[in-house]
């Protein structure tokens, strides 16, 4: 049976991974530099890994990442984002790869064609890729940057800006640059952070 | 140690990327990536090789760089792609594999996978 982890776990998550692997707290997050230099897990560029659908994936033992070379090239971003993604299996699903033990390889094959439990073990990688490229805390900061630039901004000459679930989406583009990631990526995150607690 | 595992060594000693290295000495990734893995040969050019040497942080008469140039000599005499058996490529199969669309594969879309990974990449 999948196991449901928690947002609020998987965020807890992403954040100690931060403080282990890059502790300065830098952003954008080096992702590449925490998967090859500091994980030590190989990246391949794998040519026309898109004509399966398939954008990456983490090999079962731990070691390389396979990753669509047209991606990896052309969308540095969205690599980014499919690097934290795989590091989402490494730290959260490690169990799931354990318990996926294979003696032949259509054992392995009648697993991947069968297995429904994995979908919400995708979004759960998915949720680990935002809370790691775009830490709470930086976003926090990053977000009233970009809303005093807007402030600036002759439109808003009385000084009153409107509120935020009326600003985020104009506030998505500077904060995805920031972070190196897409807009759309920042624009969900932004939204999810507003929903949350803050 | 072969080649391409030392090649790896060195640059990742060095801190830089798969995609850092390639940007600063503009060479393909894909094939720095194949070259670490022992799927080319390493190249046969003294040229070609002291480049990768210093781009890696060798020096001239010390051990590595001694050690570099043995090792691609070695990779060449020996080289032919790995006969991956079953129980290695098991190791590099994925366990979730994440379609776009989600529709997952089929059979002959596996199988053509495994051939790529395999033999191609």
């Amino acid at each position: 049976m999948t196991e449901f982890i928690p947002q609020r776990q998987i965020e807890e998550t992403a954040k100690q991974f931060l403080l282990e692997h890059h502790p300065d707290g830098s952003i954008p997050i080096p992702i590449e530099e925490i998967v090859e230099i500091k994980l030590g897990i190989k990246v391949i560029p794998a040519p026309g890994l898109l004509r399966y659908g398939i954008d990456a994936f983490l090999t079962h033992d731990f070691k390389e990442i396979y990753i669509d070379e047209m991606q990896y090239f052309e969308l540095e971003n969205r690599a980014r984002f499919t690097f934290a993604h795989e590091l989402g299996h490494y730290c959260l699903h490690r169990k799931y790869f354990e318990e996926a033990v294979f003696s032949s390889v259509k054992e392995w094959a009648e697993f991947v064609l069968t297995d429904i439990r994995r979908d919400p073990l995708e979004t759960q990688a998915n949720m680990f890729a935002s809370y790691v490229l775009l830490p709470t805390s930086n976003l926090g900061v990053e977000y009233e940057n970009a809303k005093a630039e807007l402030a600036k901004h002759e439109s808003f000459s009385s000084g009153k800006l409107p509120g935020d679930q009326i600003l985020a989406p104009y506030l998505a583009k500077p904060i995805s640059r920031k972070f190196k990631v897409s807009e759309e990526c920042a624009a969900l995150r932004i939204k999810n952070w507003l929903n949350s607690n803050r | 140690m072969i080649f391409g595992e030392f090649f790896n060594f060195l640059r990742i000693r060095k801190g830089l990327t798969l995609r850092k290295f390639a940007e600063k000495f503009e060479e393909d990734p894909a094939y720095i990536s194949r070259l670490e893995r022992g799927r080319v040969r390493a190249p046969k050019s003294n040229e070609k090789l002291e480049y990768y040497a210093k781009a890696l942080g060798l020096e001239k008469d010390t051990e590595e760089f001694e050690k570099f140039f043995q090792l691609a000599q070695v990779s060449n005499k020996s080289y032919g792609i790995e006969n991956v058996n079953d129980e290695k490529l098991l190791e590099k199969l994925p366990v979730f594999l994440r379609t776009l669309d989600n529709k997952g594969l089929d059979e002959e879309k596996l199988e053509s996978l495994i051939k790529s990974i395999k033999e191609d990449w």
